[in-house]
């Protein structure tokens, strides 16, 4: 019985996303009229189209060029499947370069500690945009320098995936590296870490047995605004990079809704559902029921 | 005023006030002061050696662009533009934030499982692809630029990032509200308006400017992503620049040094001469950061109220020896209300 109330929730929550995105485009294409009664009616209607649009996803053609047109679904699914393939790789770079920073910084001496931090705090206000700007700039350095091409910066027609993963998951690993790092530090006062320690474990072991596994459901608590940072990255480097992906896909058929509508909804299903399985993992190990949403 | 006594906060404050103080002295007064670059550089030999762009110089810190201005002025410049856009844009948000989370918290409470799913997908899409959506279906160039459109420009850029705040603020007063002085003060018979002004109002308050000291970044993030997307604000200039060789070239400018203008124009520099890119970029880090220091000064102002009262009582009482037996001046005489 809990199971499927669990279930319609999540559906109605699905849903409810993707008509406000759908809503969002309507608005989008109807607010220049605003003082009018028209825009009400615009905006209806677009929207009527958008929501008819998912039932007919079959028959939906973009045009690629001025004489080309192409069914929807068969020209999206590669730069789709590419920027996913990105993303997940992001996500478990950054992961593992955050944990393991955290641990590490986590032993180092206090002065140590604080300088790393304040770094941290500084890299953080890097704007992504620059960020990735400078990285372009860094590998033509090296090139220019050293004759070395550690990896064509710009993707031509063949997809590239190192660098990419590499330059979109450093900064959200800062972010999360903070994170980590604090709900280290949170765990640290807790008397079960003293009691631990006055037993004689010793500090690796208190770290890996018992604080990670509690920091870790703070980390994954926060996983969602990590992909949303991650996404805002990925739409910068894909367009700065000529990376076909998704992102590129979607700002080159900008005047097209219904393309935009499917694609950030097909974007958005597999997180959500990533989600709530983090949700119910987070649950299932503190064993307090948080809600679906 | 408690706040410039944190330190993170105060350097912030300065970093910032400094660069806009720099930038109006600049447009009112070093602006006719200071040399312009020279248009050719002789060596000893009276050689013509270089033409803007020259690279980055004790002379010209960020060195000089194409049309041989001083990027370090430019961006001086135009920090008062991009400095009071991100300003004017958080204000806006927190605006109609508070009033949008004050009535969420009070009257929509019901509604949470739609406000959520809602707000879910403002969050998804990055606010940069709203934006360009947003701007992607009117025609800008046919409104010609001026105030018109950048009114316009500065809504939508302020209503992109609306309904998360909107729900932050509302969920951060639902929980508030639930305080047993506020609860008692309704069971008094308090109305919804007084609750907001005695009770609601100036608990927000130090958290409206920690927020706004964060939404202000992240306007300016959306501001370095504008400049890379090629979107100006204010509209363009289009001159028709010729070099003698060739058809004229049509070239972009912002009306302003507005520094995502200035990456966005010269964007194709980066792989020519990269300081004229660079220059605004690290003006752009630098407020950023500053506007970061100002926010976590404000976090730890917040969040350190009761502590160092404590500890200003504990050393007052450890620091003066008591006698025994005790004297009338051990104690401290206070009116008991």
């Amino acid at each position: 019985m809990k199971k499927w109330k669990l279930a319609l929730t999540v559906l109605a929550d699905l849903l409810l996303t993707i008509f406000t995105i759908m809503a969002i485009i309507a608005f989008a294409q109807s607010y220049s009229l605003f003082p009018s009664p028209q825009m009400v009616t615009v905006f209806w209607q677009q929207f009527q189209q958008l929501f008819w649009s998912f039932f007919s996803i079959r028959d939906i053609t973009v045009s690629l060029s001025q004489w080309h047109n192409a069914p929807l679904l068969s020209t999206m699914i590669e730069p789709y499947a590419y920027s996913l393939i990105i993303l997940w790789g992001a996500l478990a770079v950054s992961f593992l370069i955050a944990v393991t920073g955290a641990y590490i910084c986590f032993l180092l001496p206090r002065p140590l500690q604080k300088m790393v931090k304040g770094i941290a705090f500084f890299l953080e206000s890097i704007p992504d945009v620059i960020f990735i700007f400078s990285t372009q700039l860094f590998v033509i350095w090296v090139f220019k320098k050293t004759d070395l091409l550690i990896v064509n910066p710009v993707a031509g027609f063949d997809n590239v995936y190192v660098l990419p993963i590499v330059m979109i998951s450093i900064l959200p690993s800062i972010l999360l590296f903070q994170m980590t790092f604090l709900a280290f530090t949170e765990e640290k006062d807790k008397p079960y870490v003293e009691y631990a320690l006055a037993k004689g474990l010793s500090k690796t072991a208190v770290l890996w047995r018992h604080m990670f596994r509690n920091a870790l459901i703070t980390v994954f608590s926060n996983v969602q605004y990590l992909f949303w940072f991650m996404l805002s990255n990925l739409l910068v480097a894909e367009y700065l990079f000529n990376m076909h992906g998704l992102f590129r896909f979607l700002y080159e058929q900008l005047h097209t809704p219904e393309v935009v509508a499917i694609g950030l909804a097909m974007l958005f299903l597999p997180f959500y559902i990533i989600d709530v399985a983090g949700k119910r993992v987070i649950a299932y190990l503190t064993g307090i029921e948080r809600g679906v949403a | 005023m408690r706040a410039f006594r944190n330190v993170y906060f105060t350097t912030g404050f300065i970093i910032a006030a400094g660069l806009l103080l720099a930038s109006f002295l600049y447009s009112y007064w070093l602006k006719d002061i200071i040399p312009q670059p020279p248009e050719w550089i002789y060596n000893e030999a009276g050689r013509l050696v270089d033409v803007p762009p020259y690279p980055p110089s004790w002379v010209h810190p960020f060195g000089v662009d194409r049309q041989g201005e001083d990027v370090f002025w430019k961006v001086i410049d135009g920090a008062k533009y991009t400095i009071f856009t991100a300003l004017a844009v958080s204000l806006l948000r927190l605006a109609f934030g508070t009033v949008g989370g004050i009535m969420y918290a009070f009257y929509l409470q019901k509604f949470r499982f739609i406000a959520e799913s809602i707000v879910r997908a403002f969050r998804f899409v990055p606010a940069i692809f709203l934006t360009m959506l947003f701007f992607a279906f009117i025609p800008l160039e046919e409104q010609g630029a001026g105030m018109g459109v950048l009114i316009k420009q500065l809504l939508v850029l302020a209503v992109v990032a609306l309904p998360p705040l909107m729900l932050v603020i509302g969920n951060d007063i639902a929980v508030f509200l639930q305080n047993e002085f506020v609860v008692s003060s309704r069971l008094m018979g308090a109305d919804n308006v007084w609750l907001i002004r005695k009770h609601v109002l100036p608990y927000m308050r130090p958290r409206l400017f920690l927020l706004f000291t964060q939404q202000t970044v992240q306007s300016l993030l959306l501001l370095v992503h504008l400049g890379a997307f090629q979107i100006l604000l204010g509209g363009v200039k289009v001159i028709y620049d010729s070099d003698g060789l060739g058809p004229p070239e049509k070239v972009a400018f912002s009306l302003s040094n507005e520094w995502s203008g200035l990456i966005g124009l010269s964007y194709r520099e980066m792989m020519l001469d990269q300081w004229i890119v660079v220059g605004p970029c690290v003006a752009f880090i630098v407020a950023i950061f500053a506007f970061k220091l100002m926010g976590k000064g404000l976090e730890q102002v917040i969040a350190g109220k009761g502590k160092r009262k404590q500890r200003k009582k504990q050393w007052s009482s450890s620091g003066k020896p008591a006698s025994f037996p005790p004297q009338q001046g051990d104690f401290e005489f206070v009116l008991y209300r």
